[in-house]
């Protein structure tokens, strides 16, 4: 009989262990990625910061004067940007300010599986910072 | 019959049946936890890889094909014998514009102090 409780108490003990080593590994694996997930959002927000992505369905504002289409691959209408006919998908279009020089990217977004991701916001604060 | 024996047995049955679902409860969690870190890292990184595309990345300098119609636009760079340099006051993750002044087309780059600073993903998110 104590040989049978020493056998149970010794799977039991095992088992434990084997679980909590797991436990660890699984633990170990969800730090590596929250590690991955903190940096590439860092990352992702550096390109949201220095690009502004459009939907091909999206109208963006932006003012009529001081603005210099450095690409020639966009026009301005009635205060709209609008990209030129043959403009290829992904075109990036580079807008300077007169005044200070500083530097607009734009890109106009075709890709469908992009535009799951998309969030329309993004456009409307972009509007607000050129307004 | 209720023995000492007996009670011993059923404490160490009913401690591992405890025990298993403990860890079993526990492990669903971070399944779960995993699942979604993957794919929030599955999604940013298809929205970097959109961005990323136009850049060229670089740490000390590049090498340039043509020079001729080139130009700088940002002000942050210059060429030199066909190599593309940043200036000194130039700052990691500084985006430098090149424009082809012929065809108008633009050059992006990206001045990063190291390359390294891409994470390694894991195989599994790729599948």
């Amino acid at each position: 009989m104590e040989s049978f409780i020493a056998v149970i108490v010794f799977f039991i003990i095992s088992s434990f262990s084997f679980f909590i080593g797991t436990l660890m590994w699984k633990n170990r694996y969800n730090e590596k990625l929250k590690k991955i997930l903190k940096s590439s959002q860092k990352e992702l927000e550096f390109y949201e910061n220095n690009i502004k992505i459009i939907h091909k369905q999206e109208k963006l504002k932006i003012p009529l004067e001081g603005l210099t289409i450095l690409t020639g691959n966009a026009f301005v209408e009635d205060g709209y940007l609008y990209p030129t006919p043959e403009v290829a998908k992904n075109q990036v279009i580079v807008i300077q300010s007169s005044l200070n020089d500083e530097v607009y990217i734009y890109k106009y977004v075709y890709l469908k599986r992009y535009e799951q991701t998309f969030k329309p916001a993004r456009v409307e604060s972009q509007v607000k910072l050129l307004n | 019959m209720v023995t000492d024996e007996n009670i011993v047995i059923l404490i160490c049955i009913f401690f591992f049946i405890f025990i298993l679902f403990l860890a079993g409860g526990l492990m669903f969690q971070y399944k779960k936890n995993n699942e979604a870190c993957e794919e929030a890292i599955c999604t940013i990184r298809t929205q970097i890889n959109e961005y990323s595309r136009d850049f060229i990345k670089f740490t000390d300098f590049v090498n340039l094909e043509k020079t001729n119609n080139l130009r700088v636009i940002t002000n942050n760079a210059f060429i030199e014998n066909g190599v593309l340099y940043p200036n000194p006051s130039t700052e990691n993750h500084e985006i430098i514009i090149l424009q082809d002044i012929e065809t108008l087309k633009i050059q992006l780059y990206l001045y990063v102090d190291s390359l390294e600073e891409t994470p390694v993903i894991p195989y599994s998110l790729y599948y």
